[in-house]
């Protein structure tokens, strides 16, 4: 368990990780010209910014498949963001409020897959 | 252009503290992780909705068209809106969403029996995808589609023989 936490980019880019793994989740959404991003040691991550401070908080900024209830995936992204940050970002980390911002959506076919 | 809220931050919070998401089903008591945070979903989503579940119902030929026929189809491509909200608008509050939409019916359908459709599908999947209520649908049919005219939205022309 590290003991330290990690840096703005490092929590971001465990963020969208987690993020783009909920089902549901096209990828995430950098903004008109790509101003949504968390920068630092000379990589990027889009989508997604940090605040740290106590609790920290995340805004993840997605785009989304067209079908499944977004309260239930806003829900589920959030569940998977904090707690992939609990486990992997230090403990600043433990709690941390995870923003949720439905930004786009693409049509997955008009069949309205999804539970 | 997305409706942000204020982030709540409570520092002191035990488990059981109820999320603050817009137009939740309410507080759940029991999380196993800290489920803190707020749920913007932009106008833009809202609308794209609106646009597929209108197009889901047989009868509508195409949204758009305020200007109808040929020309109307050379303006809906410089416009070059890609993803078809063209012809629809949407207002979005906290709770609640009013939808505008412009489209094409195909001809036999019954006009009437496809706005209503149009609306039903439209209500029923804003409110299922965002939780937001549609108080208002309205719908403007701006031209009919005869079998065998050329359009570039849907194949189903909806021949007789």
């Amino acid at each position: 368990m590290a003991t330290a936490d990690a840096s703005p980019v490092e929590v971001a880019q465990i963020a969208a990780a987690a993020a783009a793994e909920v089902p549901g989740v096209v990828g995430l959404y950098s903004g008109a010209v790509g101003e949504i991003a968390t920068y630092g040691g000379g990589r990027r991550v889009e989508g997604i910014r940090v605040r740290p401070g106590s609790p920290p908080s995340i805004a993840a900024h997605l785009v989304v498949a067209y079908g499944r209830s977004l309260q239930d995936l806003a829900r589920d992204v959030r569940q998977a963001v904090a707690g992939a940050l609990a486990e992997h970002a230090g403990p600043g980390y433990a709690r941390v409020t995870v923003d949720v911002h439905i930004a786009d959506l693409r049509a997955a076919g008009t069949q309205g897959a999804g539970p | 252009m997305s409706d942000t809220e204020p982030i709540t931050a409570r520092p002191s919070a035990k488990t059981g503290t109820s999320p603050a998401t817009t137009s939740s089903g309410g507080g759940s008591a029991s999380q196993l992780v800290s489920d803190r945070g707020t749920t913007s979903i932009a106008d833009g989503v809202v609308a794209k909705i609106a646009s597929l579940a209108a197009q889901e119902v047989r009868g509508v030929a195409k949204l758009g068209g305020a200007v109808s026929g040929a020309l109307g189809s050379v303006v809906g491509r410089l416009r070059g809106s890609e993803h078809s909200t063209a012809g629809v608008g949407v207002e979005v509050g906290e709770r609640q969403a009013a939808v505008d939409l412009a489209m094409s019916v195909e001809y036999p359908a019954s006009i009437h029996q496809v706005a209503e459709s149009v609306r039903e599908s439209v209500i029923d999947r804003i409110e299922s995808m965002t939780g937001l209520q549609v108080v208002e649908v309205n719908i403007a049919v701006t031209d009919l589609v005869f079998p065998g005219q050329a359009d570039e939205g849907k194949q189903d022309t909806g021949r007789v023989l």
